[in-house]
């Protein structure tokens, strides 16, 4: 190349040495607290808690990067259901009542005592406890939140139906607060626990008072950490709350004594799987939150990255038009089902055995697990003979005794989640296969959102619901009707979905959730249950003392690097 | 050339005004809406249609389709161009909040591109037919052919997880330092300018060809000029006038490849802001930003035009 004069190489030669030093002069990431986003800060060193101190393994300090599941559109959990909200503002507030490990309802923001027949709850602060603003957390606080979250319920959801029973609230005084039934009402505590959906997150008299179809503008809550920055579309960054004043109990999920170890947690958006997953592998992220399972074993066979299998996770559910024909019989849904081969709808979307389970229970099929009801899932059995048939010849036979004459059934998928679309997939062929004209149609989760609400235009969708909380609470929400479905219960159901909530006695209790669990199955009118899948999650190796949850919660985990 | 440059900007006007109603239009007459997907993200819900009908009248979606776009209409005139539903952000700080990251990648992608792609077409044209020719061709079919996403998960996973030596994913403003501002642009930039340069590097060895069989460059070889003066002094700027229009068109290429790269690379840009805002029908976003980018167009239209006139004296704007 003569024409590349002596200026020309020198120049040349300088422009590679500079690529040579951008690439070289890179910080290590584990060294420095950079960020996605690349702030190459040095840590200002934390104060070690005492806890952290006398304990021997926490270590205190550092930022923990992690990456949710989606984005985050808002971080206001009561104007909000979306999961990917909850990740994060689970780490800046605390219900009133909370889960630990076992899914039973322990306190958190306050106490409780019941009195009279069940119908009296009175309930105390935690002495000390103070919003991130630093004033004191009040009974005016406390009740104008849960009327927030009552306001935000449909009055025919498990806590709307609670509420309508209330007679009267009051704030006894600053700490001290009481809510009145008109009858006695179990099922309180375990409706202030909810940790899905919409969420109770106590916060300050000022910003409950808003309208719950706005979101809040400030983010003020309780919890261990509190907000320091939302980089919209990026992350959101929390940072310790120094005046946190924590429960004393050890820590049981999101029960107990919240550990704030880190200095920071940093909670980032990476809309693609690939690239999740690669920030994962090269140290640029310390925790994935709703892991793929394509990538799976890439991660297990990783020797610095633990991977976790999380049970329960989530759940295909499948929705009928009860109002469109042929979907409008129960004779015609019941064909339906009878064909549908739920292992394989399963695996479609889990990917591995390992990652989903059959489960006939309206509530989370969680081994031994029994809630505060103390009653074993083992008990619950009814409606099982009507789950899984996958009997192709039944489901002719039965579409053939319920009139249908090859009618288009309209089936919606949206392509935005797999586990959804996969496992719908499935189920398409399935009745193919049994003799059903099924038109499938794919298209975006907004367009199918829409579609769902219409009278007409559709027969059929499924979507998915995470884990809310598992002491059976599916149970008393599954015979209500809602809008996706439009299914209007038989008069029995309708009675048993107020009665579950209401009734104290342990052995009723079972006898309802057969009935209820029963009936479902028969009337196959909303939310259908597929299955259950597991969340799997993945982590560097040197965060410790994460417990793998069905939900993303850094607090009580710490850095060792 | 003033007279030029005014009566152009007016004449962006009407072209913005059509592409806000066809946004707008397009947006309402597509299934999905904000308040279905506000309500009812969980299962657990169990909202009620009446709760959706009360979000949608809080919103003003309940409105008569004309009244909204009247109403959508004039406060884009006066500057206002919404909030997000979703956020409740106003878009402006939204744009501002996400310009830099946007800008920068596609103003250095299309530098990387151009370094890429002139010398290469020029080189191409000069040693026609040879192994030169047929390598930088080479390069040019598979700039095509190879999706952009492809060659970025393949360079994050060579560069990021097995050397170690970049960030995988992630943005770094300027202000925080310009070495992991650089770092965590290579990437990305390396993606998009690649891809993108491809046809550039093509549309400049077609035109350099044309130029080289000219009279006037065999008069300028034949006077004794250095190959290099030959090259760039009289062909490359004889040639330029359809690189430039090229490289004006490009910058479509360059704004939609950024789209993909931003959500692969996870930067919060104004791309990835726009593909979130779809799948929510966040209206006020989607509006604002396709706006936006509808006048950066027309912009760039008129510098390129301008341009002409000052790689090509014969050409005058009156």
């Amino acid at each position: 190349m003569k024409w590349l004069v002596r200026r020309h190489r020198i120049l040349l030669a300088a422009v590679l040495a500079l690529s040579l030093g951008i690439v070289a002069c890179g910080g290590d990431d584990e060294e420095t607290t950079e960020t996605a986003t690349g702030a190459s800060a040095q840590p200002a060193p934390a104060a070690a808690t005492p806890a952290a101190q006398a304990m021997d393994g926490p270590k205190s300090g550092g930022t923990i990067k992690a990456v949710n599941e989606a984005g985050v559109g808002s971080l206001d959990n009561m104007f909000t259901s979306a999961f990917a909200t909850r990740n994060v503002a689970v780490h800046m507030y605390e219900n009133v009542t909370t889960l630990d490990l076992d899914y039973a309802v322990r306190p958190m923001v306050a106490d409780w005592a019941i009195t009279g027949d069940g119908s009296v709850y009175t309930f105390t602060i935690r002495d000390g406890l103070t919003f991130h603003d630093g004033s004191a957390v009040t009974s005016a606080d406390v009740l104008a939140s849960i009327d927030r979250y009552n306001r935000a319920s449909s009055e025919k959801a498990f806590f709307g139906i609670i509420m309508a029973q209330v007679e009267s609230t009051e704030a006894v005084d600053d700490s001290v607060f009481r809510i009145t039934f008109k009858r006695p009402v179990p099922t309180l505590l375990n409706g202030l626990a909810a940790s899905a959906g919409r969420v109770p997150h106590v916060m300050p008299k000022r910003l409950a008072d808003t309208d719950h179809k706005e979101s809040v503008t400030e983010y003020i809550g309780t919890g261990p950490y509190m907000l320091k920055e939302w980089v919209q579309g990026d992350r959101v960054e929390l940072q310790r709350y120094d005046g946190y004043v924590a429960r004393e109990e050890p820590s049981s999920f999101l029960a107990g004594k919240r550990h704030a170890y880190a200095d920071e947690i940093h909670i980032f958006e990476v809309p693609d799987q690939t690239t999740r997953v690669a920030g994962l592998e090269s140290g640029q992220f310390d925790y994935l939150f709703d892991v793929s399972p394509d990538f799976y074993d890439t991660l297990e066979a990783n020797g610095d990255i633990d991977t976790y299998i999380i049970d329960p996770g989530i759940r295909p559910f499948a929705w009928f038009n009860n109002e469109n024909p042929p979907t409008d019989t129960i004779a015609m849904r019941r064909a339906m089902v009878t064909s549908w081969d739920h292992d394989q709808a399963l695996l479609a979307s889990g990917g591995r055995t390992e990652f989903y389970k059959l489960c006939p229970l309206l509530s989370w099929c969680v081994d031994g697990f029994e809630g505060e009801w103390e009653i074993n899932q083992s008990a619950i059995t009814g409606g099982n003979d009507l789950y899984n048939i996958n009997d192709k010849d039944m489901a002719k036979q039965l579409a053939e005794d319920a009139g249908y004459a090859g009618e288009p059934i309209i089936v919606l998928a949206s392509q935005d989640v797999p586990a959804m679309f996969n496992t719908v997939s499935v189920l398409v062929e399935n009745m193919r296969d049994a003799g059903f004209n099924v038109d499938f149609r794919p298209m975006d989760d907004a367009s199918v959102k829409q579609q769902r609400a219409a009278q007409s235009g559709w027969n059929m969708l499924v979507t998915t619901g995470g884990w809310a909380n598992a002491a059976n609470t599916r149970f008393r929400t599954a015979p209500v009707s809602s809008f996706v479905s439009r299914y209007a219960p038989s008069a029995r159901l309708t009675e048993l979905s107020e009665l579950i909530h209401f009734e104290t006695d342990q052995a009723k209790h079972l006898e309802y959730l057969n009935e209820i669990q029963t009936l479902y199955y028969q009337e196959s009118g909303a939310g259908y249950h597929i299955g259950q899948l597991k969340a799997l999650t993945a982590a560097r190796s040197w965060l410790k003392g994460y417990q793998p949850y069905p939900i993303l919660f850094l607090a009580n985990t710490w850095l060792d690097r | 050339m003033k007279g030029y440059i005014l009566r152009r900007t007016l004449a962006a006007i009407p072209v913005l005004f059509f592409v806000a109603t066809f946004v707008f239009l397009i947006l309402h007459l597509t299934p999905g809406d904000p308040a279905y997907l506000l309500l009812g993200e969980s299962e657990s819900d169990w909202i009620m249609i009446e709760d959706i009908e009360e979000l949608r009248a809080h919103l003003g979606l309940d409105r008569p389709l004309h009244e909204q776009y009247v109403k959508f209409l004039w406060s884009t005139v006066r500057g206002d161009l919404g909030t997000s539903i979703f956020t409740g952000q106003p878009v402006t700080d939204l744009f501002a909040q996400r310009f830099e990251e946007t800008f920068v990648l596609g103003v250095v992608s299309k530098i990387v591109a151009l370094g890429v792609a002139v010398p290469l077409g020029v080189l191409a044209a000069w040693k026609a037919n040879s192994v030169w020719d047929r390598g930088i061709m080479l390069y040019v079919v598979l700039g095509f052919s190879v999706p952009a996403y492809w060659l970025a998960y393949n360079l994050i996973f060579l560069f990021a997880v097995n050397l170690g030596v970049l960030p995988a994913v992630g943005y770094s403003p300027f202000s925080e330092g310009v070495v992991e501002w650089a770092r965590h642009l290579v990437l990305p930039v390396i993606t998009i300018g690649l891809t993108t340069a491809a046809l550039t590097t093509r549309i400049t060895r077609a035109t350099m060809l044309e130029v080289l069989r000219e009279d006037y460059i065999r008069t300028a070889r034949s006077k004794g000029l250095s190959e290099r003066l030959v090259l760039l002094r009289h062909a490359l700027k004889n040639a330029s006038i359809p690189i430039v229009t090229i490289i004006g068109l490009g910058m479509a290429t360059i704004i939609s490849g950024v789209v993909i790269i931003e959500v692969v690379f996870a930067i919060p840009g104004m791309g990835r802001a726009l593909v979130e805002a779809i799948l929510k029908r966040d209206y006020p976003v989607i509006q604002g930003l396709i706006l936006v980018t509808a006048a950066t167009f027309v912009f760039i239209n008129l510098v390129t035009d301008i341009l002409y006139a000052y790689l090509d004296p014969r050409i005058r704007y009156g």
